[in-house]
């Protein structure tokens, strides 16, 4: 336990926690507004950036040291996931809020919804931390824009949800979710068996 | 014991290093050569830090491509990159107790012993408790050994461990490394010939992924014996001359005009020879063709 | 005997450096799927007839205007690791600064291409959908959704690049910048009237002025040509903060004064658009007059 303590130290907690904070506040404001139209569109943006803040949790600024140490990728992985508890604490705390909110949005769906987003920044970072020490960066950008954008841009938003939504034409966001976060899993379980040095 | 058969490494269409054989055992041995040749890339490979495109490599008679002996040889290593990140907002006691732990020292009171006693090794135990991002280069530089040196690895893979650090410490730092290379393979890369000339029994020499020469300190300064002079102006034969502190100039050529001051070759001059292609006794045994 | 090479004053160091930055910003993964994103959702969306004329102009702002905001600052940020080398050039930071500002006529000139594509493809299905607006006002809504953001973005992205050095802090912002605007203009739909939502939304970077209701079309208050002026002095404000960034103490003074006249500009503008415009939302049929909502 205190060996995963250690580990967890060299998270870059201010890019985890900031993103965090800022999730939570713009989520505070999708529970204020959750009766109008806007209220879901919030939520899932704050959903985005909780996916943004799990994204840095695999950054490591000594990897050029730490990917030769006899403490594999997959136990680092398996220790980093413990500061997926930021985010997803930040995530039920939203959830919560909601679920006091009477609203049509199920509080289930929204935290599969919850869980689906966290394990997809997740995976990102887990494929370009083969790449490199510090994909945080790169990785919260490329699942959170598209988490984003993807509501609002028509070609996109009318074919999927990745929000729990009233609107049945287009894939649910359960759908979506539960496909995304498998995929996610199968991603991280494949990510952390590569060796991240011997390549 | 180490052994590296014909290795080679691509990066996209360029060979980094190619037809590398070479063994090595308990001792400290030096790494030289210029920028591009290959020195990384060697450290990396025997690191494991890399894969080889080409050829085998034997470390402790385990094979760094079976993922379970790679792990084993990693329970043995101690490796400085070139470069060494550090994580935001440690103390230099936090990083290297932070590498301890994976390097599997999962016992605390054991690992808080041994991060003290590699911190006091490298000189940096009175300030173990500052913030990283406070130290001077040199002593971020001896911090990024101290890590190296937990657990007192049988292979130590060094890749400049004296950039940026002062010579009273860099002293202290040889008498380090060649007690660890008692009992160890210290394998060191730097541009620093006098490091080399102070702590290596046996030198390395790459030249474009290539090992130029391999074979004793001694052996490969005596190639530059009567090939060194100092003289009151540069000699436009010269491979290398530079002025020098006493206003005469020093000069480094394949043969020495005659009636001119000798003066006694060092490591650098031998070096500069070989890179200029000469240097070389034909029958030296060192020197690969 | 010493011979010193004396090297002669350059004067075309900030163009050299501006194209040197040109180059570097054009090349940048984030910029060209900017690009592309924008290309196609300016060809998609153009296939048919556009019910709601506030959706095309969104996706050049998010992708030229938020994206390249983000590459700005990222670009400006990966200089500062050489800051402590760059720093005692001859060349000082200002001029380095201001060579990054001049590379955003780029994405700027971008975003006029994309307005000239969405007027010159964009099919409506007549004026009304565009609100109880003159062309002048029409214009005016055009070229602050979809010119101005990819101008403005890539400054902001400058100035916040030039100050911060984490490089999450632009990806962060983007998304606020998106909530807050998602927000502003979404209690706008529901409390058109509103004082404190009209300041709201004109207190942001992007503004919507009108909203397709499925039968007609909403027209909210604002003056859509002074929340032009506004950008324009966010613009301007971006520029000076970014240069205010490692300049001598007499420059220094001389941009804090700019900037607080640019930033009474701002206020004086941003108040403009608040108390012009319309000073009642109202909606737009086919073929009938605007009705005060």
């Amino acid at each position: 336990m205190g060996s995963i303590a250690i580990m967890l130290r060299g998270v870059y907690w201010s890019a985890v926690a900031g993103l965090t904070v800022i999730a939570c506040a713009m989520g505070a404001g999708g529970i204020a507004l959750a009766h109008y139209f806007v209220g879901p569109p919030l939520l899932a943006t704050a959903f985005a950036l909780l996916a943004a803040a799990s994204a840095f949790t695999l950054d490591e600024s000594a990897s050029t040291v730490v990917d030769v140490t006899p403490t594999g990728p997959a136990a680092q992985t398996a220790a980093r996931a413990g500061a997926l508890t930021a985010p997803v604490c930040g995530g039920l705390g939203l959830l919560v809020g909601m679920a006091l909110r009477p609203t049509t949005v199920p509080t289930w769906a929204m935290a599969l919804a919850l869980i689906g987003n966290v394990l997809l920044g997740f995976a990102v970072a887990g494929v370009g931390r083969l790449q490199t020490g510090e994909p945080g960066l790169w990785a919260s950008a490329a699942t959170a824009f598209p988490l984003v954008l993807a509501p609002l841009y028509e070609p996109v938003s009318r074919r999927i949800h990745t929000f729990p939504s009233t609107r049945s034409e287009a894939i649910s966001s359960n759908t979506w979710w539960a496909i995304a976060a498998t995929i996610s899993l199968l991603i991280i379980a494949t990510a952390a068996r590569s060796d991240r040095a011997f390549r | 014991m180490i052994r590296l058969s014909d290795v080679g490494r691509k990066y996209g269409r360029t060979w980094a290093l190619s037809g590398v054989d070479v063994d090595l055992s308990t001792g400290v041995v030096g790494l030289l050569g210029p920028n591009g040749a290959g020195k990384t890339t060697l450290l990396r490979l025997l690191a494991t830090a890399l894969a080889p495109t080409r050829g085998q490599i034997s470390v402790f008679d385990l094979d760094p491509q079976i993922p379970e002996q790679r792990t084993a040889i990693r329970r043995r290593l101690g490796y400085l990159p070139q470069e060494v990140g550090f994580p935001r907002g440690f103390t230099a006691f936090a990083f290297v107790d932070y590498v301890a732990v994976l390097k599997e020292w999962t016992h605390s009171a054991a690992r808080h012993a041994e991060v003290r006693r590699v911190l006091d090794l490298v000189g940096l135990s009175s300030i173990a408790t500052k913030r990283i991002r406070t130290l001077s280069g040199g002593q971020r530089r001896r911090l990024a050994l101290a890590q190296a040196l937990l657990g007192t690895p049988e292979l130590l893979v060094l890749d400049e461990p004296t950039t940026g650090v002062d010579p009273e410490q860099r002293a202290a730092l040889r008498a380090v490394l060649a007690e660890a290379a008692r009992t160890s393979i210290v394998v060191l890369a730097t541009h620093q010939t006098e490091d080399v000339a102070a702590l290596c029994e046996r030198v390395l020499v790459l030249d474009s992924g290539q090992i130029r020469y391999d074979g004793p300190v001694r052996e490969l300064t005596r190639h530059a014996a009567g090939r060194v002079w100092l003289a009151d102006q540069p000699d436009p034969a010269a491979r290398a001359s530079w002025r020098t502190g006493t206003g005469r100039y020093r000069n480094i050529a394949e043969s020495a005009p005659p009636d001119v001051e000798l003066v006694e070759p060092s490591l650098e001059d031998a070096y500069l020879l070989l890179r200029a292609g000469t240097g070389t006794t034909p029958h030296s045994q060192g020197i690969r063709a | 005997m010493i011979v010193t090479a004396i090297r002669p004053r350059m004067p075309g160091t900030l163009p050299t450096l501006t194209w040197h930055e040109t180059r570097r910003y054009v090349r940048s993964p984030v910029l060209l799927l900017a690009l592309a994103l924008t290309a196609y959702a300016i060809y998609d969306l153009s296939r048919g007839v556009v019910a709601d004329v506030d959706e095309l102009p969104t996706y050049p702002a998010s992708f030229l205007g938020g994206f390249g905001m983000v590459a700005a600052c990222w670009l400006t940020q990966s200089m500062q690791r050489s800051a402590e080398a760059l720093n005692v050039a001859p060349t000082p930071a200002r001029v380095r600064t201001s060579a990054l500002c001049l590379m955003a006529a780029v994405p700027f000139a971008c975003g006029v291409l994309s307005l000239l594509a969405v007027v010159m493809f964009r099919r409506v299905d007549g004026d009304w959908t565009e609100g109880a607006f003159t062309t002048t006002d029409r214009f005016a809504v055009l070229l602050s959704q979809v010119a101005i953001p990819a101008l403005g973005g890539p400054l902001l992205g400058i100035a916040v690049g030039r100050w911060v050095r984490a490089g999450w802090i632009a990806p962060a912002l983007f998304l606020i910048i998106v909530g807050w605007v998602m927000l502003a203009n979404g209690l706008a739909d529901t409390y058109r009237n509103s004082l404190p939502v009209l300041l709201m939304r004109m207190f942001a970077p992007f503004t919507f002025f009108t909203t397709w209701t499925g039968g007609g079309v909403q027209t909210w208050r604002g003056s859509p040509v002074a929340f032009l002026g506004w950008q324009l002095c966010l613009c301007a404000l971006a520029v000076t903060v970014a240069l205010l960034r490692d300049t001598d103490r007499s420059r220094r003074r001389r941009l804090l004064g700019c900037l607080f006249v640019v930033g009474a500009l701002a206020v004086v503008t941003w108040a403009l658009a608040v108390t012009g415009g319309l000073h009642h939302a109202v909606i737009t049929y086919p073929g009938g007059l605007p009705q005060p909502i």
